[in-house]
């Protein structure tokens, strides 16, 4: 593929020779291999007369992108088609000239993307379509500025620091995971499902909740202080005093429940019918019977339960525990 | 054993053993950059330690589970986005103004929430403008939607590669850069008027 107008410059003879401007075009369209842009760089390197071919062909590309945008009249596509032949195929003409016409007329108005624009500053375009690039910025002033804004931008956003959080801030972490993992280390392994694991969600977790949790703690503590206060500060009330006083109000509300029960439950007149009740069902010796198996058989499953339970249990592996292993 | 010196691979594998300097350790070294990101997507002090607490407090609790085949800071990043990001999404706190936290109620609370852009070895003049011009990307930033402000701060502030933004946002690699051009774009929008 390289022409073979060959030149001495000591250099292997692939490099000796002269790109074409098919090559430089190709180049500066970025559709070389990876070899071949790696060659035809290399090549340039060294060539004054290929640099300078390259640098002719880079300013005709600058020429040409920075071209302004001229647009045919608004009536210009239908007069064309008109004109056409108004024969067999004339329809495939039409959508010829009018992709023809509007592949020209994107061309001629393109500008660099701004997520070509932004990968070209960030270093993100493959080597060999830079120079395209390069070649398009020299030649045009609206991208030319745009990189400039998007230069900006990418330092402006360099500019933003780490920020630090408030003093305390890693002692306050430390203090609560160690919290979490001490509570880990002696929960019980059978209340792990239930009550504990219950308490330890309810454990705050932020200085919002501690605050929230000490603030619906404040009012009722306050209270309870201010009246252990009023009452201990009389001369007559002493803590033994105040204790007989609670046991002796203690007895009296459950005398009280007790014979409340009494009266409302065991001699009720419901409770006297189901007294008669069970004494005629006793009465009859097909009830008696099954009476006695029912609670027999219940009774032995009751025994069984037990038994499997203490004495017989097997090993079952608690799905926390499965879990942390 | 001197700590410092050790990888995070090497401190997460010794905190999973339940060595408490290893997790001090790797408090120490990640404190402030997750901080960072929680304080810029919520732009709140007291409520962005609190997420980066509990951001912590919720990967050291799932210590055992990191693989390390994976980086650490990648993990832990991981956490605390999710983490923000479910937070926002639950108080749609999405705006944020860099004159103070929306949730202020005095002025010396709204003072403690001002964003303060730290400037280093400037004239009074340059600091002044640099504060300015920091301040104006900060109230553009904090107009993007959550995702692009994560891919915004974890490429700009931390200077994570792309690979590794998509792999602590959980997004494939185009989507990354997509969020991130877009994310550019609108910025480019919001600070048009510096330019002009």
């Amino acid at each position: 593929m390289l022409d073979t107008d060959d030149f001495s410059t000591g250099f292997p003879a692939e490099m000796n020779r002269h790109l074409t401007a098919e090559q430089i075009q190709a180049l500066l369209d970025g559709h070389l291999s990876d070899g071949e842009f790696a060659d035809a760089q290399e090549h340039v390197a060294f060539c004054s007369r290929c640099h300078a071919d390259l640098e002719a062909w880079q300013l005709l590309y600058a020429e040409l992108g920075g071209l302004p945008e001229i647009a045919p009249s608004p009536d210009f596509a239908a007069r064309v088609l008109e004109q056409m032949p108004a024969q067999e195929g004339a329809a495939a003409w039409r959508r010829k000239v009018r992709s023809w016409i509007a592949v020209r007329g994107r061309g001629a108005m393109e500008h660099l993307s701004p997520e070509r624009l932004q990968d070209y500053i960030e270093g993100l375009i493959p080597a060999r379509q830079v120079a395209r690039i390069e070649a398009h910025l020299s030649g045009c002033r609206v991208c030319r500025s745009d990189v400039a804004v998007w230069q900006g931008l990418f330092e402006g956003l360099g500019t933003l620091q780490s920020m630090e959080p408030a003093e305390g801030f890693y002692e306050r972490v430390m203090a609560q995971h160690r919290v979490l993992q001490l509570m880990e280390a002696w929960e019980p392994a059978a209340a792990r499902i239930s009550a504990f694991a219950r308490v330890k969600r309810l454990v705050p977790r932020t200085r919002r909740a501690w605050a929230a949790v000490a603030g619906l703690a404040m009012p009722p503590l306050t209270i309870g202080s201010v009246l252990l206060f009023e009452m201990f500060s009389h001369p007559a009330l002493t803590p033994g005093y105040l204790a007989s006083f609670l046991s002796w109000k203690v007895t009296e509300l459950g005398t009280a429940l007790g014979s409340a029960l009494m009266d409302g439950v065991v001699e009720s007149a419901a409770a006297f019918q189901a007294y008669a009740l069970i004494d005629f069902l006793s009465g009859s010796p097909l009830i008696a019977v099954t009476g006695t198996v029912v609670f027999a058989a219940l009774s032995a499953s009751a025994a069984w339960i037990l038994y499997a339970n203490l004495f017989h249990s097997r090993r079952t592996v608690h799905p926390y525990a499965q879990a942390s292993s | 054993m001197d700590y410092a010196e050790l990888s995070d691979k090497e401190l997460a594998s010794l905190a999973a053993q339940g060595r408490q300097a290893a997790f001090g350790e790797l408090l120490r070294r990640y404190q402030r950059p997750i901080f960072s990101l929680v304080f810029r997507m919520v732009r709140d002090r007291s409520l962005a330690e609190d997420l980066a607490q509990e951001a912590f407090i919720r990967a050291f609790g799932a210590i055992r589970s990191y693989d390390p085949r994976y980086k650490f800071s990648s993990w832990i990043f991981k956490i605390a986005n999710n983490h923000t990001i479910d937070h926002l999404r639950k108080r749609k706190l999405d705006t944020v103004s860099i004159h103070g936290s929306p949730h202020a109620r005095t002025a010396r609370e709204e003072e403690e929430t001002r964003l303060v852009v730290e400037s280093g070895g400037e004239s009074p003049q340059e600091y002044v403008e640099h504060k300015e011009l920091g301040s104006q990307i900060e109230h553009a930033i904090g107009k993007l939607r959550p995702e692009y402000r994560t891919a915004i701060l974890l490429r700009h502030v931390e200077g994570y590669p792309y690979d590794e933004i998509a792999e602590i946002m959980e997004l494939p690699l185009g989507t990354v850069k997509t969020y991130l051009h877009r994310a550019r774009s609108e910025l480019k929008e919001h600070l048009a008027h510096l330019t002009q």
